[in-house]
């Protein structure tokens, strides 16, 4: 039951990685930054606050947010079919998206909504990764393949790069809340967020964002060199596009999503069909 | 008791017992009677199709040459008196299809085929579609003299005796329509559910309806020429024995009446409808005749190109519909694009065809049947109270109607939501389709843009800002929220009990043991609830609420709604949330690009078939 233990270090690590994140886009702006594992006090401290609730009732959603993550994480890692992960990280996010717009500040409002256009740019692409995986392995998961799967699915590789950075809130994909402080949105579908429902979010996000690592990772199965690299180089892209590119609004962006995820992932299936 | 219940008398009262309460519901009744007939005929026919097995209805070759010419009889006026309303209405296009209807079924008349002893056939797929009527129908009929109470203040002009009969016979022919065997018998029972529909749909007699009533009647028409055309094809009289062209032609038929693109456009008009009409004709019961049928084909389909094309037509009408769906704020009409679009779902499971996809197809329509009678229920509701159809209206449900916003939530989140059967049913949808990469791509897509939708109207329900009421507010009696309660706790049981469903209901029809997902959504179910479990432990802790945040600019501190303010005009002004909907022409640019996608579509499946 390695994975279990995996399941339980997953949070930490996620947080720690966070904390890297901070660290290494400070480095970039000229700043010094945090300390790295600044991420899981500022959670902890966070989760022990009482919140000022300008909307009841958006713990429920918080919580089906985190929880629905735990789950994907946890089956993703317990080698679970992955069209069921997507359809759980799926669920995460029209969570995220309630909450949001139980909120009744106009900023939560919108960033709630642009939350949903984010989750229609990325959950067909990571569907369609599923049958791509599918279409190699024979069965939903990874398990089945002999060499690592991106021989066979290189161009899914855009399309999980968008689905990165809109899980993990960059830019240019950061419609919905915003991580850097000077946007037209406050907080987006945070803004009317605080204390523990806050928390509840935060751990949420570290979860997410690590799935889309692990999704990435899970392309150099079974090369466990593969696996890392692709992990890292999509770290570090991540923070690197993040700090480079400027914000789009969803007109853009979600034309842009589909060609690169939706293009090349269909491109890369017929390309597998005719192959064989 | 029980023996009385288990062999073909079940049947018979099955399909008698709401054609009695029809007659009974005609009278002009009082409230409280309306609602002891729904209760008593609802557990008549519950325990009719629970408590026992029916069985097959075979008759003396006599005894079926009499039920031949009465079903002749019966088709001959019923094609009259469409004629007659064709006329009466102006209609062309009603006219072509009646006088289309009419010569084909003379033509078969003509040819004297022998009609099957097997009248009624009441195998594991008609008990599936039996015990989902039976127990959806009830809660409708329930709640239907509390609806009126308001309808009838905003419509004069409806007459309720016939209005009554309608919604109480149409459960009794479904019953029929599911276990006939038949196929003129099944023709007569395929065109009473449209002529019910033209009623119920005209029943309001305004300027809309009357227009979607007619449309609904013409596009169901094509759909009967089809079903006769394939009747003619097959040469024979058995529903048992159809295959080749004629199941390809009856599949065209079935595609209508689950209105998929391009014949989408009447169950959206049928919206004009009362209430009770969209919650249990044109959602739950009577649109599923035409998945119905397209299930008891899948066999015969799956040896042709029909099952593709099949396939393809249902997924692009679960793309489309939902694309559609996302972008409306009536919503009666987000309700029936979502309908169409898990309509198509289901006709694209009846195409492919394996067991896989036929258990997510019948999965579906359990979970799908309850979940949107509730929602239907809720809209209808909405309506009542706070007079209004509009998505809108409902902004902040929960503020203003607690237990209908609740109850809202819960129908919303049962059609899309781990841990409620629907996603369980669709996820299994997904991975059979996995065989072909178009229809994988459409179902993809469709269920990015469902997820879209979805959360939108849940956002709308939720959001703790609220409109104020409006003048003339009203509030349903506490006894209407019974039948609501009733179907929130069927999805609550349905998906508490999806292993035991799936082995007693859905195994039997596929004749195979479903795929062993169950036990990792046995796995889910726990988490969830473990989950939820932790959340009520968190949630005890109670704090103060706070203004929301809208960069300051509240001129009153109203907590949990949105304040007045002065705008840079200095005038006083109200700030107002709305959500996100596309403009009009764009609705109508994506809608005829879908209506002729489907058109292709649909040509193409009858093309592939010859």
């Amino acid at each position: 039951m390695i994975w279990v233990l995996c399941w339980l270090l997953s949070l930490p690590v996620a947080g720690f990685l966070m904390g890297v994140d901070r660290r290494l886009t400070a480095r970039l702006q000229g700043r010094v930054g945090p300390p790295l594992w600044q991420s899981i006090w500022d959670a902890g401290k966070l989760l022990g606050k009482p919140a000022l609730r300008p909307a009841p009732r958006q713990a429920l959603w918080a919580a089906g947010y985190l929880g629905f993550l735990g789950l994907a994480v946890a089956c993703l890692l317990g080698g679970a079919d992955l069209v069921l992960v997507v359809l759980l990280l799926g669920m995460a996010t029209a969570s995220l998206a309630v909450a949001g717009f139980i909120g009744p500040s106009p900023f939560s409002q919108l960033g709630a909504q642009r939350q949903l256009f984010l989750g229609l740019i990325y959950e067909p692409v990571l569907l369609l990764l599923a049958l791509g995986v599918q279409r190699v392995t024979g069965g939903w998961t990874f398990a089945g393949a002999s060499l690592p799967l991106l021989y066979r699915l290189p161009l899914f590789l855009p399309g999980l790069l968008v689905a990165l950075l809109a899980a993990w809130r960059k830019s240019p994909f950061d419609l919905a809340s915003s991580e850097h402080a000077h946007q037209e949105l406050v907080a987006g579908l945070a803004t009317e967020m605080g204390g523990r429902v806050l928390g509840l979010v935060e751990l949420g996000h570290w979860w997410e964002m690590e799935l889309l690592l692990l999704l990435a990772a899970s392309l150099g199965y079974p090369s466990l060199g593969w696996a890392l690299g692709l992990a890292l180089a999509f770290f570090l892209l991540g923070i690197l596009l993040d700090n480079l590119l400027p914000r789009l609004t969803w007109r853009y962006l979600w034309p842009l999503g589909w060609a690169l995820g939706l293009g090349g992932g269909l491109l890369n299936l017929i390309w597998l069909g005719v192959s064989r | 008791m029980r023996g009385w219940f288990r062999d073909v008398r079940g049947l018979v009262l099955a399909i008698a017992a709401p054609l009695v309460a029809a007659a009974l519901a005609s009278l002009p009744l009082q409230r409280r009677a309306r609602v002891g007939l729904a209760l008593v005929t609802g557990a008549a026919v519950l325990a009719a199709v629970l408590l026992g097995t029916p069985t097959d209805l075979v008759l003396a070759p006599g005894a079926v040459q009499t039920v031949a010419s009465l079903e002749t009889v019966g088709d001959t006026a019923l094609l009259l008196y469409i004629v007659w309303v064709a006329v009466d209405r102006r209609s062309w296009l009603a006219g072509l299809t009646a006088a289309a209807n009419a010569a084909l079924f003379a033509w078969i008349t003509g040819q004297g085929m022998a009609h099957p002893t097997l009248v009624l056939h009441a195998d594991p797929l008609a008990r599936f579609f039996l015990i989902v009527i039976a127990l959806v129908a009830p809660a409708i009929w329930a709640w239907a003299p509390y609806y009126h109470e308001h309808y009838r203040k905003v419509t004069p002009a409806l007459r309720e005796q016939p209005y009554y009969f309608w919604l109480f016979a149409i459960v009794g022919v479904m019953a029929a329509l599911v276990t006939a065997n038949d196929l003129m018998d099944l023709y007569l029972l395929w065109e009473l559910t449209t002529l019910a529909s033209f009623l119920l749909i005209d029943s309001p007699r305004s300027g809309e309806a009357r227009a979607a009533s007619v449309q609904a009647l013409w596009m169901n028409g094509v759909g009967g020429a089809a079903f006769l055309a394939g009747v003619l094809v097959a040469g024979s009289l058995s529903l048992a024995q159809v295959g080749g062209l004629a199941a390809v032609l009856l599949a065209v038929a079935a595609a209508i009446k689950a209105a998929q693109l391009p014949f989408s456009r009447w169950l959206v008009g049928a919206m004009a409808a009362p209430g009770p009409v969209s919650a249990l004709l044109h959602s739950s019961t009577m649109v599923k005749a035409g998945v119905y049928l397209a299930l008891r084909l899948a066999p015969a389909l799956h040896q042709g190109p029909g099952g593709p094309a099949l396939a393809w037509l249902g997924a692009l009408t679960f793309l489309g519909a939902a694309w559609l769906a996302s972008g409306s704020r009536r919503t009666k009409e987000v309700l029936a694009y979502s309908t169409i679009s898990n309509l198509g779902l289901m006709l694209a499971m009846a195409g492919i065809g394996t067991t896989a996809a036929v258990t997510a197809a019948l999965a579906l329509v359990l979970f799908h049947a309850v979940g949107k009678a509730l929602l239907f229920l809720v809209a209808g509701g909405v309506e009542a109270d706070l007079g209004s159809r509009d998505l809108e209206a409902a902004g902040g449900l929960i503020e203003v109607r607690p237990e209908l916003g609740v109850l809202g939530i819960w129908g919303v989140v049962s059609l899309y939501m781990p841990p409620l059967g629907l996603l369980f049913a669709k996820w299994l949808a997904i991975e059979a389709s996995a065989a072909s990469l178009a229809v994988y791509a459409l179902l993809a897509v469709g269920s990015g843009l469902t997820g879209f939708f979805w959360t939108k109207v849940l956002g709308r329900f939720a959001c703790a800002a609220a409109a104020p009421e409006p003048e003339g507010a009203a509030r349903l009696p506490r006894a209407a929220y019974y039948p609501l309660r009733y179907l929130a706790a069927l999805v609550a049981a349905g998906s508490v009990a999806l292993l035991p469903i799936t082995t007693l209901l859905l195994d039997p029809v596929t004749g195979a043991k479903a795929p062993a997902m169950g036990v990792w959504y046995a796995a889910l179910l726990t988490a969830a609830a473990l989950g939820a479990l932790t959340y009520v432990l968190l949630a005890r802790r109670r704090s103060p609420r706070a203004l929301p945040y809208a960069s300051g600019i509240e001129a009153e501190e109203t907590p949990g709604a949105l304040g007045r303010f002065r705008s840079s005009a200095d005038q006083p002004a109200v700030a107002a949330l709305a959500g996100f909907y596309p403009s009009a022409a764009w609705e109508a640019a994506s809608e005829r690009v879908f209506l002729l996608a489907g058109a292709l579509s649909l040509v193409g499946m009858v093309v592939i078939a010859l």
